[in-house]
């Protein structure tokens, strides 16, 4: 199974740029169960939110989720299986991220983020003065 | 204009800033704490307008730690060391916009009182080698549960959709629910409420039954520390996942409970659901299908900065006259 997403980045330099992602996932794997549940634009989501911290793994011209249990707690206890470990994953890479003094990754936008600055406005507005 | 995020929270305290965040226990101690320490060193000191105070984990650990829990924080003295030290860490110097806010059912209340205790001060802030001056130029107040929705739309995690989202901002000692309609972001006054249930229900409940069984009350921070794990307790162990599940199982009925008291038929519109707050990863699987539709998926440090970063997110926004 491929799941193919794409975006355009706003975090790291190269706006305008876009990323294209393929992700092999094994019939049997949670995480294509969980995927294959999801709504296009969901998967497309949860993908490119799980590329955004680096939690896929480079394995020769794909991406692939690596394999490991996920850590005990947290979330991990709410998820399934592999979307817990993929985002235990995330946890960790954003822990080390801001402990390194990079950039704090829950700062970057989303594809949506022009939108979502909008929408975020209009809720804001209602709380002003 | 800079502009800097501060969620004065009653376990920790988080600021945000630029693409920086971080956190510190919500205690302090006056006069540096005696930190002299015989010649050891000792924690780092802060002067905030020229008076020693240690804030942070060290200050929860000293006897004299003092732990504004009251309401009406941001215009309390008492917690104003707290503010100065995460303005400190935040490297902010000049004038400012400080975003921060109160738990969402004392904002009407508190809103007039923070803006003349903080709006136009100034603070003097060094640690004996450096100075910086902080001037707070602009006061941005959005209740807690608001920052957090706004990081979450401003992320782009509330798309437009159908039906209701509710962010529900689990913290020490309140939970804060905000809800919104989904199409336009607007918020459902009727449906938001502040409950005075946290985590500190949780380890007071622990507190008292430990207690009970060894004869000794444990101190605040380590009730907190053992809804985690087990911590040492005269010659044995008390706490951990065990000991704890009953007293945050209850904890998370209570949550639920209130909930659907306040939310009623509404509950069924609700097709978002976002958990954030320090305490919020805490109990975890427990408020699973608190209310229907679909949970965002937050990471742990996510959940506890969101309001902190939404409060920057805000205070950014006035910085540039938006």
């Amino acid at each position: 199974v491929r799941a193919v997403a794409s975006s355009r980045d706003d975090g790291d330099g190269v706006s305008g740029s876009a990323i294209r992602l393929r992700l092999r996932v094994g019939p049997r794997s949670p995480l294509h169960r969980v995927l294959a549940a999801l709504p296009p634009e969901e998967q497309a989501r949860a993908l490119l939110r799980l590329a955004e911290v680096g939690a896929l793994r480079q394995d020769g011209g794909a991406r692939s989720v690596p394999e490991g249990p996920p850590a005990p707690g947290g979330m991990a206890a709410v998820m399934e299986p592999a979307i817990a470990a993929a985002l235990v994953r995330i946890a960790d890479a954003v822990e080390r991220l801001a402990d390194s003094g990079m950039a704090w990754p829950g700062r970057q936008g989303p594809a949506s983020a022009g939108d979502g600055e909008a929408r975020a406005a209009a809720l804001d507005a209602a709380w002003d003065g | 204009m800079d502009a800097v995020g501060v969620d004065l929270g009653y376990g920790l305290v988080k600021w945000s800033h630029g693409a920086a965040c971080g956190a510190f226990a919500s205690a302090w101690v006056p006069d540096g704490g005696g930190a002299d320490g015989w010649g050891m060193g000792g924690p780092p000191v802060l002067l905030v307008d020229g008076a020693p105070v240690v804030a942070g984990e060290p200050a929860a650990l000293h006897p004299a730690a003092r732990r504004p829990f009251a309401d009406g924080r941001l215009a309390d003295p008492e917690a104003l060391p707290l503010l100065a030290s995460a303005l400190w860490h935040a490297g902010v110097e000049g004038e400012v916009v400080l975003g921060s806010g109160p738990p969402l059912g004392r904002f009407a209340a508190e809103r007039e009182a923070a803006r003349a205790a903080l709006e136009g001060r100034t603070l003097r802030l060094g640690d004996g080698r450096r100075e910086r001056v902080v001037r707070i130029a602009r006061l941005v107040l959005r209740p807690q549960g608001v920052g957090a929705a706004l990081y979450l739309a401003a992320r782009g995690l509330l798309p437009p959709g159908a039906g209701l989202a509710a962010v529900v901002d689990v913290g020490t000692r309140t939970t804060d629910v905000v809800a919104l309609v989904l199409r336009d972001l607007s918020p459902v006054p009727d449906l938001c409420c502040s409950l005075g249930l946290g985590a500190a229900t949780a380890a007071n409940a622990l507190a008292r039954e430990v207690q009970r069984r060894t004869g000794h009350l444990p101190s605040f921070d380590l009730a907190m520390a053992a809804l985690r794990e087990p911590q040492p307790w005269h010659g044995g162990t008390v706490g951990g996942p065990e000991e704890a599940a009953p007293h945050l199982d209850a904890l998370a009925g209570a949550i639920r409970q209130e909930l659907l008291r306040v939310f009623g038929d509404a509950a069924q519109q609700v097709t978002t659901v976002a958990l954030v707050g320090g305490a919020a990863a805490l109990l975890g699987g427990r408020l699973r299908g608190l209310l229907p539709g679909r949970a965002i998926a937050l990471t742990d440090r996510e959940m506890m900065h969101a309001n902190a970063i939404g409060f920057c997110w805000a205070a950014e926004r006035t910085a540039r006259g938006a």
